[in-house]
């Protein structure tokens, strides 16, 4: 009786392992928006709102405050300051999650899932059918981490007076941080840089990413018009320098493809 | 003599239904701000995010796990209830029309559950259960787990000691149906064996776990003594080891959204029996099960229809039978189908079967004891916020097992649960 049972078993199997390949086949597809209500329902509403407004039922406990999607302001971008994001920014907030912050990594559920809960985001705001897509932001190849470029990087730090927010030390502690809004009255600390992740990403490229571009919405600026590409590898570098091991710093989910 | 075939059969229907603890953990939603929609396909079966914060013991990763992290006044303690009323028919089928051999039907405080769960440190994380009861009485056999995680650096190595829920196709700690039937395929042992092993029950020991980012590629195997071995647990004396493999693809277009396929075995010793009577003798002999499943879920992503099929193989040492000629084999497995047309409402239903192949006993027929169930029911949650929720649930079973009266007729149990669930 049993091998009669495990028949179907091994269909089963080998239908399996055929239907694997078909996320190779896949290209880049538009989301479902009606699928991504559902995905919003299950997974986003008690932050972000049911109407996309960031005042969901667990909002007034967060700090920084879950996005008002109906602004169409999004922090996490690889686009110019004050432009939407890419799809592509938007599905790297949501498989990652930002860092110290209310939001997790929603890398578990399915890459349609995530597509299609950015195009039903994409409704909230008018700005996804009026305005142009903007061209992401070209990284320069990272130069060698190097003592050099640590200090070259301190320099920079100085001259575009970071610490004026983020502190001397990095620490979050600048003399402004304890005043800084967001764009909505909220307050807002600068981030400590020395916790050794980023809220933006684990990588070089992500912080070099928040330099040029900026946070939407928040006190910190793109520096794209005041910083050289070397300029913003020896910053990266310098504040990857500023991480400090220490107790407590917080677990962390590696980030890999 | 019938009246002790019958308390018999209510008592295995209670022990299937206790281990509920760990379901569902409203701790978890005020922690981190989230519905239990967010890590429950339909409450208290995880989905695949629920799944890997589990894995991931408990933590989401983001800096805000440890207990050093979250506000001063956040305990992460949690209450589970549910008052119902159950009505249950026992009936031989001696007769065209079947004799009633009990006729219950009254309110029942269900189980009753104050756990703590959460984590201890970066890498280090905890579930206690301290208070849990059926129907008012106090189970003794309380769940305390300590877990390690991420050793050396690394996903794929977790260590956890203690009673803990074993890694299995369909978790029965984690069951939709609430009349404790059903899954009978994991604690089902040949007609006679005296092993008491139960595949899908807590068993104290160690198990090491591991996945990639996710969870869709997972293993477990576990070390363990199996509960309720005759020297009670005091020493190491009825060994058991288990395991479970599964790996989940996505299929990116299409009416399938997840499919996931996996293997499982289990080796559990036991103090062989004695002829004529129920003792046992010092020497051990194992029963065995190993099966594979497959998981589909079909439709959208966040509302699918999840369908589950699951086929084992049982083997009991011939020893482990008084009397027994040659090793007990049987096979069994269920299909399971859960719908979640809305986000609120879940519809589910299972089939559950044991079929025996080799009869340990010459005695017996070759379909003696032999399982069928059938379970359906509905569940519709009226409210669920990050602090709390509570739904209806009213769910219906049938059992049979063939030859399993009392005068040798076959058996059928009916069993209704209609009450309440909540925690918070």
């Amino acid at each position: 009786m049993f091998s009669e049972l495990t028949k179907p078993l091994s269909i089963g199997w080998l239908l399996c392992t055929s239907l694997s390949t078909l996320p190779v086949l896949a290209q880049e597809r538009p989301g479902n928006p009606g699928r991504g209500a559902d995905v919003y329902r299950r997974y986003c509403i008690t932050c972000h709102g049911e109407r996309g407004d960031g005042a969901g039922e667990f909002a007034p406990y967060t700090v920084p405050k879950p996005r008002d999607f109906r602004q169409g302001t999004f922090k996490w971008r690889s686009t110019p300051s004050g432009s939407l994001p890419l799809v592509s920014d938007l599905e790297h907030t949501i498989r990652n999650g930002v860092y110290w912050t209310a939001m997790p990594s929603f890398f578990p559920l399915s890459e349609r899932a995530r597509r299609d809960v950015i195009a039903y985001i994409q409704t909230f705001s008018p700005r996804w059918k009026s305005d142009e897509a903007a061209m992401p932001l070209q990284i320069a190849p990272e130069p060698a981490h190097t003592p050099e470029s640590v200090a070259k990087g301190r320099t920079v730090y100085e001259k575009q007076n970071c610490a004026q927010c983020h502190g001397d030390g990095g620490a979050g502690d600048g003399p402004a941080a304890k005043t800084e809004t967001d764009d909505w009255g909220n307050p807002i600390l600068p981030f400590d840089l020395t916790k050794g992740h980023m809220k933006g990403g684990t990588t070089g490229a992500d912080l070099y990413r928040v330099f040029m571009t900026g946070l939407n919405g928040t006190p910190m600026p793109s520096f794209s018009e005041s910083i050289a590409p070397d300029e913003a590898w020896d910053l990266v570098h310098y504040i990857q320098s500023l991480a400090v091991t220490r107790p407590g710093a917080g677990s962390v989910q590696k980030e890999k493809p | 003599m019938r009246h002790i075939a019958v308390l018999s059969l209510w008592i295995v229907t209670m022990m299937v239904a206790i281990p509920r603890p760990a379901a569902a953990v409203p701790a978890f939603a005020r922690k981190y701000g989230v519905r239990c929609t967010v890590c429950h396909e339909a409450w208290p079966v995880l989905n695949d995010f629920g799944r890997a914060f589990r894995d991931n013991g408990y933590r989401m990763n983001l800096g805000k796990d440890e207990p050093s992290m979250t506000d001063p006044a956040y305990w992460p303690i949690y209450v589970e209830g549910q008052p119902h009323f159950g009505f249950d028919l026992v009936k031989s089928h001696t007769s065209p029309t079947g004799t009633t051999l009990q006729r219950t039907g009254q309110f029942q405080a269900g189980v009753s559950v104050l756990g703590a769960i959460g984590t201890l440190g970066a890498h280090a994380s905890y579930l206690v259960i301290p208070v849990a009861s059926i129907n008012g009485l106090t189970l003794g056999f309380p769940t305390a787990e300590f877990r390690i995680n991420d050793l050396f650096d690394s996903s794929w190595l977790n260590v956890r000691a203690g009673n803990t829920e074993p890694d299995l196709p369909v978790s029965r700690v984690r069951d939709l149906d609430l009349t404790g039937v059903g899954l009978g395929a994991y604690s089902y042992h040949s007609p006679g064996s005296v092993s008491k092993f139960d595949m899908g029950g807590n068993n104290l020991g160690v198990e090491f776990m591991g996945h990639n980012r996710g969870s869709r590629s997972r293993y477990s195997v576990s070390v363990f003594n199996v509960t309720g071995s005759p020297e009670k647990n005091t020493k190491f004396s009825t060994p058991g080891v288990s395991g479970h493999v599964t790996h989940e693809f996505s299929p990116d277009q299409g009416p399938l959204s997840a499919i996931e396929v996996g293997g499982f075995a289990s080796y559990a010793s036991w103090p062989v029996g004695v002829p004529g009577g129920n003792a046992m003798t010092s020497e051990r002999k194992a029963s065995t099960k190993y099966g594979g499943e497959v998981h589909a879920w079909f439709g959208p992503d966040a509302l699918p229809v999840h369908a589950v099929v699951t086929l084992l193989q049982g083997r009991d040492d011939k020893a482990l039978i008084p009397g027994g000629v040659r090793d007990g084999v049987f096979n069994g497995g269920f299909l399971e189908v859960i719908a979640n047309p809305r986000l609120p409402f879940v519809v589910f239903g299972r089939f559950d079967f044991v079929r025996n192949q080799d009869q340990a006993l010459p005695t017996h027929a070759r379909d003696f004891n032999n399982q069928t169930a059938y379970s359906v029911g509905v569940k519709h949650t009226f409210e669920y916020t990050t602090r709390a929720e509570y739904a209806l649930v009213v769910n219906y079973s049938l059992s049979q097992t063939k030859q399993g009266a009392p005068d040798g007729s076959n058996l059928s149990h009916h069993s209704l649960w209609t009450g309440i669930t909540f925690a918070f």
